[in-house]
């Protein structure tokens, strides 16, 4: 079981792809108070934390308040994205969950194990969790989500999903 | 002025009516101008690209490691 903290991004992406059900099956997700904000005003009206009991909000301690608001302030990343990453650190999380190209590169700079959707997905596939035909169409519909997905990374997805089956 | 034609997912056009209708947005128009132009100026498509396919090469790893 994974310790994973998520923005929201990843959050409303999979949900879009109706593929919550792999976070489930990953492990306990953490989210920061202002993701939880973000949710109830971005989120699709059908996606309620209520019935998400594996979804969590945990406050942020300090010092880690303190470097969210520094990166937010230095404009370097939204609330949502700054205060996630440094939950993910305060928890030691084996991983963060973001879609944000910015928090991408500020986590690996400071080697915090970061994935996006698409990861997700292919991680499910990887570890038997989903079959082929599932993933095909998981796959189709993380396309057809709000999640921008470019024609190269689908060709490339779609064969390593080919390999990852085989 | 150009003028695009496009389908959207019927969840993705039910949240930009309820963006609409909250007061954010004067119309869907407004709204995809706006979205259009906030896309363009920040999106770092290389930079996403190649993190989705950091990905990808991750889920291969794994596949790797499992035998």
């Amino acid at each position: 079981m994974k310790l994973i903290v998520c923005d929201t991004g990843p959050l409303v992406h999979l949900f879009e792809a109706n593929l919550l059900n792999l976070l489930e099956a990953a492990g306990k997700v953490l989210m920061p108070p202002s993701v939880a904000e973000e949710l109830e005003g971005v989120a699709p009206p059908e996606l309620k934390l209520g019935d998400l009991p594996w979804l969590v909000t945990r406050p942020l301690r300090q010092p880690h308040d303190a470097e969210a608001r520094d990166w937010h302030r230095a404009g370097l990343l939204h609330l949502g994205e700054a205060e996630a990453l440094a939950l993910a650190r305060q928890e030691r999380a084996d991983w963060f969950l973001t879609d944000d190209s910015a928090a991408r590169v500020v986590a690996e700079r400071m080697a915090v194990e970061v994935h996006g959707s698409l990861g997700v997905l292919l991680w499910g596939a990887a570890t038997g969790l989903v079959d082929f035909p599932e993933a095909e169409a998981a796959l189709d519909r993380l396309r057809e989500s709000s999640l921008w997905v470019s024609p190269r990374v689908l060709s490339e997805a779609r064969d390593a999903l080919l390999d990852l089956f085989t | 002025m150009k003028t695009l034609e496009i389908e959207i997912p019927d969840q993705l056009g039910r949240q930009i009516e309820e963006l609409v209708r909250r007061g954010w947005f004067t119309d869907q128009n407004d709204l995809a101008r706006r979205a259009l132009g906030d896309f363009l100026r920040h999106h770092r498509l290389e930079l996403q690209e190649q993190h989705q396919l950091d990905d990808i090469e991750w889920a291969r790893r794994l596949k790797e490691q499992a035998g």
